[in-house]
């Protein structure tokens, strides 16, 4: 009889160490889900256009993405991920700049970008080469929040 | 006679070596991050791999830890899985 108490007195300490333990556990980090659409141009060492594809990128919630790229030529690729934490801890405020009603800060650095605190993502990014020469653009042409 | 076969000597070597330079340009443009980021997207560009060991041209960016530069690899692969970058951001 004292058996069973003492196993029901342990089982019951489990439990409370499991509900606590679940309660203390850090959440999962949450991002907005939504879907961009970006056309990514890429440029020769001119400048020009070479080719345009268009992106559509999906993000969920615990920030996994994947993207759909469709070629110039009807051809379909996928790519996927997850963000490993937040890509930015800055802040806009209701007198940054806005693109397609989003706001954004310009990303220091060398290759130009527009970065969305809100989203956690991109709306723009220009990668240059060396040479200070654009090699691509990703621009965002249509944004949903899911 | 021996002018007209160095006149088309120079002009194949020419062609070839412009042909050359086609290809090369079309290879797959390796690109350094100049800091390790945390890899926001990939996607695939132009470019052959087949100098690489085959694979697809990807080209793959992200915010720069620490700071908030941003910056991108190019790099030949079978797949982009979001996991370059280079070393694991601290934070």
């Amino acid at each position: 009889m004292r058996k069973i108490g003492l196993i029901v007195v342990l089982l019951l300490g489990m439990t409370g160490i499991g509900f606590v333990s679940a309660k203390l556990r850090k959440p999962d980090q949450q991002f907005v889900p939504h879907t961009i659409v970006y056309r990514f141009t890429e440029y020769d060492e001119a400048e020009n256009p070479i080719s345009t594809t268009i992106v559509v990128r999906r993000m969920s919630a615990d920030g996994s993405w994947r993207h759909t790229v469709v070629g110039t030529d009807g051809s379909i690729t996928h790519t996927s991920g997850k963000l490993a934490g937040e890509i930015t801890s800055r802040k806009t405020d209701s007198n940054s700049p806005t693109h397609l009603g989003f706001s954004y800060y310009e990303a220091p650095g060398r290759n130009p970008a527009w970065i969305s605190s809100d989203l956690q993502d991109f709306l723009m990014f220009t990668a240059l080469r060396n040479d200070g020469t654009r090699f691509s653009k990703l621009e965002a042409v249509d944004i949903s929040v899911l | 006679m021996t002018r007209k076969i160095q006149v088309a000597l120079m002009v194949a070597g020419m062609m070839l070596a412009f042909s050359a330079g086609r290809v090369l340009a079309a290879e797959c443009a390796y690109h350094q991050p100049s800091c390790n980021y945390r890899v926001s997207g990939c996607t695939p560009t132009g470019g052959s791999c087949a100098q690489h060991g085959g694979g697809t041209c990807y080209q793959e960016y992200g915010a720069c830890c620490p700071g908030g530069d941003v910056d991108y690899s190019i790099f030949c692969a079978p797949s982009c899985d979001g996991s370059g970058g280079g070393p694991p951001c601290s934070n």
